[in-house]
């Protein structure tokens, strides 16, 4: 995984914006964040989405379910229905502990992860995000 | 029918097409002071039904004519409480229903035959017998009137109750979320700010970012602790469900395993009963029981709990026994509040333990309480109905 991530963020929360950087750097993660501050920024961020005119699909999207204008859900069923990018990892970066939550994000094919209060807790985001790159590579290689 | 139980509701409708009759019964009804109404049409009759009657007299020759089927319909339509009396006066000379259609009494419901000529006493007994019968109508329409408008009454509550359940649900979500998202950030930019900006060697830093974080914990299990108890008062309905609490001791026993092994306890239980209620949330008040003696026992002595069940008429009384620290008996009320917490700083805890229980007890018609000798020991008690069977 040598070549640089390209991460599309929708997060409201500045701080945690950082946090995210913050696991990404930990883990020596190289990577390009581009940062949807509500859910109707990362919707039209997707809908923008053309790899024939130089707009790639990123390779990872990181949401939170909590966002102002259009809610994590809403933004994760855009992503899924977009031709490009169905088939993407997603992880739902999220503090809600609802289990309803938790199954709607699978069903939509989706990993999840708890904001936790613990910074060190925090930086295994970091960790996850290769994990799921690394899986993920290995699913489009065996499809 | 007017609904509404006024005058019209005791008169007699007197339909007598041919002759004096109707103004001759009217006259004899009037003397006996009862209010009597003579119609000289079958609409005329129809429309005064509808404004109300306690009884009605027809002769029988009006029953021959073809309107006397919209009269049946309009008798078929009444509400479910009202059988209207009808007393028809048979042709004198004739066998009774001679010319009728048949069934035509039948489809007129509750009618009574006068056999003419009529003797005025026959008159006056049936049609006072008639309106007797009729306010026994009005009583049950009464009823059946009060108990719609209780019924919507209870129905409106309930809707009401409900909807201030889930909006207090969501508002104890969003609350514990909200306040959770900044006490998460407190708690990430203390460790980021010690981490990047101040040497591992600044004990002091160190040590304050350690309070920071053991305040932010403790805050989190307040804010979870005050979750699971505004869920407990919400699901406030009494469900009659069965515990055996067997089953609850044992599940608290697997979860306190740990605590139990390290401090040594050692626990004696009953065979428990079978009570009201439900046996994981039970588990939850043997879990918090099991909790407080490990966290208030004596150091200098091996901590022994006792589960004891005694019956007492329909309900059993459980106690959970321990020679603990104690508490003096003035605060034995005060213990069950929220947040009452006897020793703020040497034990941890949120003050809202036995709260939760309380209220978990009272949710099954329970009744929850302790006493203590202190340097001796503890006794929690909690009383639920027996199960019945």
């Amino acid at each position: 995984m040598n070549r640089v991530l390209q991460i599309l963020l929708a997060e409201d929360n500045r701080a945690d914006v950082l946090l995210v950087r913050e696991a990404l750097n930990f883990h020596h993660l190289g990577y390009e964040l581009h940062v949807a501050s509500d859910g109707l920024e990362a919707a039209r961020y997707i809908q923008r989405i053309d790899p024939e005119h130089g707009v790639p699909c990123p390779d990872l999207l990181l949401l939170d379910l909590n966002l102002p204008k259009k809610d994590g859900f809403e933004v994760l069923t855009v992503f899924r229905a977009h031709p490009m990018c169905a088939s993407h990892p997603v992880i739902v970066i999220s503090s809600s502990g609802a289990p309803r939550d938790r199954e709607r994000v699978a069903e939509l094919s989706a990993r999840f992860f708890r904001k936790p209060t613990d910074l060190d807790d925090f930086m295994t985001l970091g960790a996850l995000v290769r994990e799921t790159m690394r899986g993920g590579a290995k699913a489009a290689a065996t499809v | 029918m007017n609904p509404n139980g006024d005058a019209a509701s005791e008169r007699v409708l007197v339909h007598a097409p041919f002759g004096r009759d109707g103004s001759l019964i009217q006259e004899v009804l009037d003397k006996r002071g009862i209010d009597a109404c003579v119609c000289r049409t079958m609409p005329e009759l129809r429309s005064n039904i509808r404004e109300g009657a306690g009884a009605v007299i027809i002769g029988e020759e009006a029953l021959r004519a073809k309107v006397i089927d919209s009269l049946a319909e309009d008798l078929r339509n009444q509400p479910s409480w009202s059988d209207l009396p009808l007393l028809i006066m048979t042709s004198a000379g004739e066998e009774t229903q001679g010319g009728l259609r048949p069934n035509l009494l039948e489809l007129l419901g509750n009618v009574s035959l006068l056999e003419r000529p009529l003797r005025k006493a026959t008159l006056i007994s049936s049609v006072r017998a008639a309106l007797r019968a009729r306010q026994r109508q009005y009583q049950i329409r009464d009823y059946i009137h009060q108990r719609e408008q209780d019924e919507q009454v209870i129905r409106e509550s309930e809707a009401s109750l409900r909807r201030a359940n889930s909006e207090l649900e969501e508002f104890a979500y969003v609350a514990s979320h909200d306040i959770q998202e900044p006490l998460r950030m407190i708690n990430s930019y203390t460790q980021l700010l010690l981490r990047r900006h101040l040497s591992k060697d600044n004990v002091q830093a160190q040590e304050y970012g350690d309070i920071v974080r053991t305040g932010v914990h403790r805050m989190e299990r307040l804010i979870q602790d005050l979750l699971s108890y505004s869920q407990i008062i919400q699901s406030g309905q009494i469900t009659s469900g069965v515990a055996d609490l067997n089953g609850s001791l044992a599940e608290a026993l697997a979860v306190m395993e740990q605590g139990i092994e390290e401090s040594r306890a050692i626990i004696h239980h009953d065979y428990l009963p079978k009570v009201q209620g439900d046996e994981q949330q039970l588990s939850h008040v043997f879990q918090n029981l099991l909790s407080n003696a490990l966290k208030y026992r004596r150091p200098e002595e091996p901590l022994v709990v006792r589960i004891t069940s005694e019956r007492r008429a329909d309900e059993w009384v459980i106690a959970v026994e321990d020679n603990g620290i104690g508490f003096d008996n003035e605060y034995a009320d005060k213990i069950f509040g929220l947040f009452k917490r006897l020793h703020r700083d040497e034990y941890p805890g949120t003050g809202l333990g036995l709260a939760i229980c309380k209220r978990i007890v009272q949710r099954y018609r329970g009744t929850m309480w302790a006493d203590s000798t202190p340097g001796v020991g503890s006794r929690f008690f909690f009383a639920l109905p027996a199960a019945q069977g």
